[in-house]
């Protein structure tokens, strides 16, 4: 699991965003992430759940202009049934 | 008569005629749930009168019509499953329709009414449907079979204790079990108490879920599902009605 750089404004997460990688991610993401603007790639994500999903829209409401695109179809399906995915602002079609 | 009055009158003549066609798909819709040229042609209809509603500025007629159409979109792309109720429900909003079109014939503005108040609701839930929700028909048959015929939908609101997840509980698990009863017609987290990134706990729990659950169990075995954390987390059921209307 984890999060990284990829550009000046972009992140790649990768892995799981689980309840049991959420305050290591959120590290990450406070030493990575000081301003605004970042468009964050979720296509390597791998699993998550409620405590992810939260960690994620509390960022992307946290910081203006976050943006996520990439998240697989399967993943969207998780959170449509746990009715998640409506908090999240995806620049793509979800 | 003014130019007005004539296209009023134009109107209310097309819409009876609109109105019988309406009835006529229904009730055939009835019978062949899952026949796309009737449900295409009530379609046609509803987009029709809402046009025609439209062009005379007819507010409340285009509004209820709007979400009538939706529902039937949603059905014509199988988002939605045609049941017995769903079509007594539209043509319960049929009759709206026509009490609508009653009160244009009789020179007057139509108004909103209890019963148009009523019906718009259900089609607006029913609007909301998501398309993953389990076919309603198979609920109902369930019910059946289990002679339990009466259909409710539940309104259920919980947030758990913040740390439910540290606690190994997954509120997930609770919608599973929830959709084990029936059908989910909406599943909806909410946010308004999470806290800012810098703030978050993320390993405590701080979204909240409003659930509408179809299903013929009674009210006891909906609450049985949250015994486990009702005393800790604030968990409120509310049957919303009947569900005559899409069992």
């Amino acid at each position: 699991m984890g999060v990284s750089r990829t550009g000046e404004s972009s992140l790649a997460f990768s892995g799981e965003a689980t309840v049991y990688e959420v305050s290591a991610l959120k590290a990450d993401l406070l030493q990575l992430t000081a301003g605004p603007g970042w468009r964050c790639d979720l296509s390597a994500l791998e699993a998550i759940d409620v405590a992810g999903a939260q960690l994620l829209v509390s960022f992307q409401r946290s910081r203006s202009g976050v943006v996520f695109h990439g998240l697989s179809a399967r993943l969207q399906a998780q959170l449509v049934q746990a009715g998640l995915l409506e908090l999240f602002d995806f620049a793509e079609a979800a | 008569m003014s130019q007005r009055g004539a296209l009023l009158g134009t109107f209310v003549t097309e819409s009876e005629d609109l109105l019988v066609q309406l009835e006529e798909g229904l009730l055939t819709l009835e019978e062949r749930p899952d026949d796309a040229k009737v449900l295409n042609g009530i379609f046609r209809v509803g987009h029709t009168f809402k046009g025609s509603a439209g062009l005379l500025e007819l507010r409340e007629l285009v509004d209820f019509t709007h979400v009538f159409e939706n529902v039937l979109d949603r059905l014509r792309k199988s988002e939605l499953h045609t049941t017995k109720a769903i079509v007594t429900l539209l043509l319960s909003a049929r009759d709206v329709l026509q009490g609508m079109v009653d009160v244009v014939a009789a020179g007057d503005e139509p108004g909103e009414t209890e019963t148009s108040r009523r019906v718009l609701g259900e089609l607006r839930s029913l609007s909301s449907v998501r398309a993953e929700a389990a076919p309603a028909a198979t609920v109902a048959a369930r019910a059946e079979a289990a002679g339990e015929p009466q259909m409710r939908v539940y309104r259920i609101d919980f947030k758990l204790t913040p740390d439910t997840l540290a606690r190994g509980q997954d509120p997930v698990m609770l919608l599973f079990e929830l959709e084990d009863l029936g059908e989910l017609l909406r599943v909806e987290a909410r946010a308004e108490a999470l806290p800012a990134f810098e703030a978050l706990d993320p390993e405590q729990i701080h979204l909240a879920w409003t659930v509408l659950l179809h299903t013929a169990a009674p009210p006891a075995k909906v609450e049985g599902i949250f015994v486990f954390v009702r005393d800790e987390g604030t968990v409120r059921i509310k049957q919303v009605m009947s569900c005559e209307h899409f069992a």
